[in-house]
């Protein structure tokens, strides 16, 4: 009963303030590998005391025992009063390093080399933290399929002062992550075949050889490359240049087109040629077995599509 | 190798250096330059790059330097072997600390190799040695573990957990049981011999005066006998060679016979080792356990003796061996040997006597009247050295003196025998114990008579007085006392190093008693005073509870010491600010953590409380303090009152 209200008062804490503290009975301390070496080193210590029988080896050997002792502590204490603040993750792609950014408060004095680590993921970051202080640290984490990545919790941990003993704690994890689907470099296609919903009819000018039109004002979203930086030197404001489709053409990036190819290599070139369209500023729709995103531009709808290529397939890891 | 990696192995090799200091005065000079020469070859492959010694060649140097360190002690396998091994090993070992494991072992190998040093010598000054060793070790530790903060904080880091360790060390070494002998035994090494030998000669016992070392500490009990009767006896010589005195032929017994008033106890640490003579009071009345006993009252240790020894015993400073005559070997004198002349006075004085005690001053006076001479440096004796001495130099050092008596004594048909030990001795201001140097030896006569036994006639007393009440120095000749060497110190600091020198020495006799002398018998008599029994079980049951709670009571002071106080709390301003806003967050008025103080007085107006004034003076002065001006002592003790008189009223729910 007791642990159980405890914890939903914890929790309810947690949500209202969404941050999670390092209290002292969440952490656990064990002697690392080498931290065993170092027991091993003082009973043989202890042995030759007692075998010469000689009270100064003795003080020595109690007072590194005196020492590892004290270690314990300061390990434990390197953890404790941390308080985990939030964590954010941006899109990444699969063959990149996602990085969790962790806002944590320092509540206490100067931490050493604290590692933060997701648990079945070799990355891990060592950082100090100030004291009295809030720090971001980003921690690696290396994603080994596209979609959601949504770990579970992270381990902090640190062996500061000695490396004889580890403290450990873990937090929970709210944060996810979507990796889209590594590109994979290749022709641009966008295969206007009369078949599919492409509605091309020169797909020779669609290579986002466009005719420059005029400015219109900026609104979010719109691609940065086509903010018109001279007219904002200007102080004129931001305007973003708009070019003229002379055919009025959009493009269709299709499932269908790409023949000949494992599903997973599919996603990968519709990502390389949906990051290219949008280089080039094309409207590009996107069109994926069971799913539709009509033509547009812009940096909304280039996560969008990649947020469908990246979650494709996998429903039960929609966020 | 990165700017990190060249400071890490820096520190690892300064750590090795200090922690092999005091070996390199012991092992063989090779082994010292075998390991400047490794960690040079470390140094040059990380700075310039040179290659690293691969995996073989590590191993083909080991093995190479194992067997070059048996073969310097002829394949015998002892202490000194091990060490030189062990530091073979340190010395190659910065040669793989690339990894954090290699440096780890590294940092432990050190820890090993400064506690060799400590089966050598465990004199005082080897504690701050020690101490300092661990410190700096431990500091390099820490910075392995932390390689990208700065070594100052590391080294103070520690230090503060040296100091807290320091504690415990103590409680597991008063309470961790000690055993009687030693698991298994390797062979000791030797230490220097000094002290008496078993043969007297002229100029054995003023070559002492030359040594300041201590040869043993005296505690008494209770007063300290006068400077006249502090005779320290040692061995007893009875046979005469021609030249000098042979200590020969001593019957064990149980208990020498003597009877004696006022006896004096104390308790004596002999320093000097490989003796296994015991040096007491004149004249012992009881035989310490595990020692001898001769007929002659001297003392003997049992084994054979390493360390310094420590015994308790009381003496007779007035004595009656007893009327049993002595055995016959102490009337003998070897007919074919020389020295008529002296034969012939002992004759003269026979033949003008009416018994012993008339030859006995007739002896004093020659010596008092004929201008004898007391003198570190005597003149070279002839073939009758005797004779010469008394007739032609007239000038020696104890031992010429107390020869020639008890030679004169056994001439004229007296019992006589040399008797060789110490005299005097200085009280230790520091420690109030007395201190008895080498340079304190000396040697007196014992005549035997049917009423008293053996009694002692010292005829230096006689020529040189100033011996008997007021040390060496005193007694010789001016152009000489720079030669008893403490004593000979002049000049202004001579005083401040003289008291130096004893409060060390009281220290460090302290530290041996209490520390190094730390036996299974006296942490018996420790625990007893406690009430604690360590042969009962539950005797040993309250030990551990005692170890518990001082273990736990140790480690509660450091959590509540290292817990570091927030530093907020050191802030009036801020720890205020904080107050109020916990007060404001029990009446459901919470501080978002993205509110600075203006936001929050934004919520709080909103809200409508009913101290929503108070608590806006309150955030004004507390944004003024802050972000404005650094407020007067004045106005942050306002600040501080406001914040502890405001009381909101919970918002209802």
């Amino acid at each position: 009963m007791a642990p159980g209200l405890h914890e939903r008062t914890n929790m309810s804490r947690q949500l209202r303030n969404n941050t999670q503290m390092l209290r002292r009975g969440a952490i656990y301390v064990l002697p690392t590998r080498t931290g065993l070496v170092f027991i091993a080193v003082l009973a043989a210590m202890l042995m030759g005391s007692v075998n010469h029988n000689n009270n100064f080896a003795f003080l020595l050997t109690f007072l590194l025992a005196g020492i590892l002792f004290v270690s314990i502590f300061d390990t434990h204490q390197n953890l404790t009063k941390l308080e985990i603040q939030a964590i954010t993750a941006s899109p990444v792609f699969l063959n990149r390093t996602a990085f969790f950014e962790c806002l944590i408060r320092n509540h206490g004095p100067k931490r050493c080399s604290v590692a933060f680590q997701f648990p079945g993921y070799p990355e891990r970051l060592l950082a100090d933290l100030a004291p009295d202080s809030i720090d971001c640290v980003r921690v690696p984490l290396k994603p080994i399929r596209r979609g959601v990545v949504k770990p579970e919790k992270m381990r902090i941990s640190t062996r500061y002062p000695l490396g004889l003993f580890r403290a450990w704690a873990f937090i929970a994890v709210g944060t996810d992550c979507i990796v889209y689907p590594a590109p994979a470099p290749g022709a641009f296609r966008t295969d206007p075949a009369p078949d599919t919903l492409g509605s091309g009819t020169a797909p020779s000018k669609a290579r986002g050889s466009a005719d420059f039109q005029g400015l219109t004002a900026y609104q979010p979203g719109d691609p940065l490359q086509h903010i018109s930086w001279k007219a904002f030197s200007r102080e004129q404001g931001l305007y973003v240049k708009t070019f003229a489709d002379p055919s009025g053409e959009t493009i269709t990036l299709d499932w269908g087109a790409i023949r000949g190819a494992a599903p997973e290599r599919k996603l990968s070139r519709l990502c390389d040629m949906v990051l290219k369209a949008d280089r080039l500023g094309m409207a590009y729709g996107l069109a994926l077995p069971g799913q539709r995103i009509p033509p547009a531009r812009g940096e909304t709808h280039k996560r969008a599509c990649l947020r469908s290529l990246a979650l494709f397939g996998n429903p039960e890891a929609m966020p | 190798m990165s700017r990190n990696s060249l400071q890490q192995l820096h520190l690892l090799i300064a750590s090795l250096a200090v922690a092999l200091m005091p070996h390199a005065f012991r092992l063989p000079v090779w082994v010292t330059v075998w390991c400047l020469a490794c960690w040079g070859w470390a140094i040059l492959c990380a700075r310039r790059q040179f290659p690293w010694p691969g995996a073989v060649l590590r191993h083909v140097l080991a093995i190479a330097g194992f067997i070059a360190a048996l073969a310097t002690s002829g394949f015998r396998f002892d202490r000194e072997v091990g060490t030189t091994i062990l530091v073979i090993m340190v010395g190659l070992k910065p040669l793989e600390t690339r990894t954090y494991r290699d440096r780890m072992m590294a940092v432990f190998l050190t820890y090993f190799l400064i506690i060799t040093n400590l089966l050598y010598s465990n004199a005082l000054i080897m504690l701050p040695y020690m101490l300092s060793a661990v410190w700096l070790t431990t500091a390099v530790l820490v910075h392995i573990n932390h390689p990208v903060g700065g070594f100052p904080a590391h080294t103070k880091l520690a230090g503060r957990m040296l100091l807290f360790a320091v504690p415990l060390a103590v409680v597991f070494f008063v309470l961790f049981p000690r055993i009687q002998g030693s698991l298994w035994q390797l062979s000791a090494g030797t230490a220097g011999v000094t002290g008496f030998s078993e043969r007297l000669s002229p100029g054995s016992v003023s070559q002492l005066v030359r040594n300041d070392d201590v040869a043993f500490r005296v505690q008494f009990s209770g007063n300290p006998p006068p400077p006249e009767h502090l005779y320290w006896r040692g061995l007893v010589f009875s046979e005469f060679d021609g030249r000098g005195w042979r200590s020969t032929g001593q019957t064990p017994v149980l208990q020498p016979v003597v009877s004696g008033k006022r006896p004096i106890a104390y308790t004596i640490t002999l320093e000097s080792r490989q003796q296994r003579w015991l040096f007491a009071l004149d004249l012992p009345a009881t035989v310490p356990p595990r020692a001898i006993a001769f007929d002659d009252h001297t003392l003997q240790w049992k084994e054979e003796r390493t360390r310094p020894l420590q015994y308790r015993m009381s003496s007779y400073p007035e004595f009656n061996t007893g009327p049993r005559p002595p055995e016959v070997k102490m009337f003998l004198l070897p007919g074919e040997l020389g020295n008529p002349k002296a034969r012939q006075l002992a004759r003269q004085w026979v033949s003008s006597a009416t018994g012993p005690a008339d030859v006995v001053s007739a002896a004093m006076a020659f010596f008092r009247g004929n201008g004898f001479a007391y003198t570190l440096n005597p003149p070279l004796l002839g073939e009758d050295a005797i004779d010469d001495f008394l007739f032609e130099t007239r000038r020696g050092y104890c031992e010429h003196y107390a020869s020639a008596l008890a030679f004169l004594m056994r001439s004229a048909g007296i019992p006589a025998r040399v008797v060789g030990g110490y005299l005097g001795g200085e009280r230790n201001p520091f420690g109030d114990y007395w201190i008895v140097r080498q340079s304190d030896a000396h040697a007196w006569t014992e005549i035997w008579s049917s009423n008293t036994g053996w009694s002692r006639i010292d005829p230096t007393a006689v020529v040189a007085p100033e011996r008997i009440t007021s040390g060496v120095a005193a007694a010789l000749p001016p152009n000489e006392r720079a030669e008893a060497l403490s004593t000979g110190l002049k000049g202004p600091l001579a005083r401040v190093f003289r008291n130096f020198t004893l409060g060390w020495d009281a220290a460090s006799s302290l530290w041996r008693r209490q520390v190094i002398g730390y036996t299974a018998l006296r942490q018996q008599r420790l625990f007893s005073r406690f009430g604690i029994r360590t042969r009962s079980s539950g005797g040993v049951f309250r030990l551990l509870a005692a170890g518990l709670l001082l273990t736990g009571l140790a480690t509660w002071l450091y959590v509540w010491v290292s817990r570091g106080r927030r530093p907020s709390l050191r802030d009036p301003v801020k720890a205020g600010y904080q107050r109020f806003c916990r007060k404001l967050a029990r009446c459901r008025v919470p501080r978002r953590p993205d509110q600075g103080p203006l936001d929050y007085l934004q919520t709080i107006r909103d809200l409508k409380l009913e101290q929503g004034e108070r608590a806006e003076s309150i955030i004004r002065l507390y944004v003024r303090l802050r972000y404005a001006q650094r407020g007067s002592n004045e106005d942050i003790r306002s600040f501080s009152r406001l914040v502890r008189e405001f009381r909101p009223a919970p918002r209802p729910s």
